[in-house]
């Protein structure tokens, strides 16, 4: 049976990530994701599952990675500096099409920054997963209900696609709490005949040889297999474009303004919308909630001749979300941004006088 | 006629990739026959590292897979916490284990993690075309230390072995060495104890053996075990250092 229960962001998403299948975590803590790490350290015992403090997140990334290759669902949480530790893996992750769950709680600037939520690690899990140009699944809940949901189904899809799949929350909304819904316990598949599972070889079952590079296959040296399964891999990133784009709208009926914001930045401008509308201004809410794939063809189908002016909202500086909404919205769509950084929270009665500034 | 000897059927009739004279072959032969004389050819599973070993996969019959340089221990331990009834051989050189993935390889060696280390240490980085490695002797020549390798600038030889069984939740810890037959079938003991410990009553174990890289120490292969037993084994000496 669901329950519905009031828990944190961090260990609501946790909670639903083990009824999701997972049995393996491995992590090192950093704020603001202690409180996941420290939740799965007793929790996952409870549920037969493995913990392991990782001695950085180098090896955090690595040991859920092993975990993927023995068959388990597999899951990570990291901020920021974390994750950027965590690149080499990713890429090999994305190289191998190993199917394992991320979650960035993220945090505030570059290097040590600050432990404030902010958005900063946009364009570094959505445009490439490390070295080599290798793609991932990426989805920004606004609510913990909606994390909750989204980590539920994070291991069949990225089961589906063997890919990595990211999950970027934020120090805000891993604090926080909120009355949430949590699923019932649902099993794991038997993955033990995929491809990228290694094991006892039963009834004379070839070897599996499984490289984090496509360098076998029919297409003469490693070289043309590379290129060749690359393509391939390009391939299954644009039918995400097609299948897997999500995304909200927000009281966007007779819209004449439109703000575009993901994550908790959208959450906050769901305020601002209200209020706006209780004015009599006639303003909606775009939130892209897969950030990868981006909802390209939605954003760039905004029509001049109903919208006019999108203010976009994040949590950084500089822009990076902005430039990717601009890159697809029509140029005759007049556009500003409302961003707040260092780990400053955006605030709806700003977010509000952005809206105006542009009628 | 009776057959008292066979190439191994674990081995894959692919040939390998290592430079003629290298030891890896050996290593690589060692494991693959003691998998079948504890009749695990079809159950074990190895890891393949960045190195000269990087193809390792290819030349055996067992499921393998990889790691990114240094973490195969993390990887390792991953896998063997979530399968701990599949035998794991980690088998890895001295820059991976020893350099890039100490930290790795330390931390999975002081948690008992229950996998089979195999580490070839030869002294230099071989793939990468002779480089000093924390494992490369005081005033060795190496591509990167030309005039021969200066302990204060580039840190003395790092002894794994040694720091490894400090420990106290590894549960077999030696070093042996390729050089000569008699030390090849000590090594192959070694290998067959380690494992023989996974499967029986779990825990950690490491074997770090010694071997040669003739290409990148500009060495004729026929010279290299003369070489290691007067230079190499005086600072990195053969044996049992825990159980």
């Amino acid at each position: 049976m669901s329950e519905k229960v009031v828990k944190k962001g961090n260990e609501a998403l946790c909670e639903a990530a083990l009824r999701a299948g997972c049995r393996f975590f491995a992590g090192y803590p950093i704020t603001p994701q202690t409180t996941a790490t420290e939740y799965l350290s007793w929790r996952m015992k409870e549920v037969g599952g493995v913990f392991v403090q990782a001695e950085s997140e180098l090896a955090a990334i690595n040991m859920i990675a092993g975990s993927a290759h023995a068959g388990c669902r597999s899951m990570t949480a990291t901020s920021g500096p974390g994750l950027s530790l965590m690149t080499e893996t990713l890429s090999v992750m994305a190289g191998t099409r190993l199917p394992t769950v991320i979650v960035d709680i993220q945090r505030a600037g570059a290097g040590i920054g600050g432990i404030q939520g902010a958005q900063g690690d946009f364009y570094m899990v959505t445009k490439t997963l490390g070295h080599g140009g290798l793609q991932g699944l990426v989805y920004a809940p606004d609510t913990i209900q909606e994390s909750v949901d989204i980590i539920y189904e994070a291991w069949d899809i990225a089961e589906k696609y063997r890919t990595p799949v990211f999950i970027m929350t934020d120090g805000t909304m891993g604090q926080m709490m909120e009355a949430v819904e949590i699923p019932d316990f649902k099993d794991a598949p038997d993955l033990s005949d995929q491809p990228y599972v290694a094991g006892k070889r039963k009834d004379g079952r070839a070897k599996r040889l499984i490289t984090d590079s496509p360098w076998f296959g029919s297409k003469g040296n490693a070289n043309d297999n590379m290129e060749y399964f690359y393509a391939e891999y390009e391939k299954m990133y644009e039918s995400w474009e097609e299948n897997e784009v999500r995304y909200e709208e927000y009281m966007i009926d007779e819209a004449e303004y439109l703000i575009i914001a993901w994550g908790t930045s959208a959450r906050v401008a769901k305020t601002s919308v209200k209020h706006l509308r209780n004015q009599g201004i006639k303003v909606g809410l775009l939130r892209p909630i897969t950030l990868a794939p981006f909802p390209k063809k939605q954003i760039a189908a905004i029509d001049k001749n109903k919208i006019k002016a999108v203010l976009t909202v994040e949590m950084t500086i500089p822009s990076q979300f902005h430039h990717e909404v601009t890159r697809y919205l029509d140029k005759d769509i007049k556009v500003d941004t409302y961003r707040r950084g260092g780990g400053n929270m955006v605030l709806d009665e700003e977010i509000e006088e952005a809206v105006k500034k542009l009628m | 006629m009776e057959s008292v000897y066979q190439r191994s059927k674990a081995l894959s009739a692919a040939s390998t990739s290592f430079c003629p004279g290298c030891m890896h072959s050996t290593a690589v032969k060692l494991i693959c026959e003691v998998s079948e004389e504890l009749g695990i050819q079809d159950d074990l599973v190895i890891m393949a590292p960045i190195g000269c070993a990087v193809y390792l996969g290819v030349f055996v019959q067992f499921d393998s897979f990889g790691a990114p340089h240094g973490r195969p221990a993390a990887t390792g331990t991953g896998f063997k916490r979530s399968n701990p009834d599949v035998p794991l051989i980690l088998y890895q050189g001295d820059g991976d284990c020893a350099s890039i993935g100490i930290a790795e390889t330390l931390h999975a060696a002081n948690r008992g993690e229950g996998f089979t280390v195999i580490m070839i240490n030869n002294q230099v980085y071989g793939m990468t075309g002779g480089q000093a490695a924390p494992t490369t002797l005081p005033g060795q020549k190496t591509t990167t230390s030309q005039y021969g390798k200066i302990t204060e600038d580039m840190g003395d030889v790092i002894k794994l072995a040694e720091i490894i069984a400090s420990f106290n939740a590894p549960k077999y810890v030696t070093r042996q060495s390729l050089h000569t037959p008699k030390n090849i079938l000590a090594a192959k003991k070694a290998i067959k104890k380690a494992l023989e410990i996974q499967i029986n009553e779990g825990g950690y174990s490491y074997v770090e053996l010694m071997s040669s890289c003739p290409t990148n120490w500009k060495m004729d292969p026929k010279d290299t075990p003369k070489y290691m037993e007067e230079v190499v084994l005086k600072e990195f000496p053969v044996g049992d250092l825990k159980g």
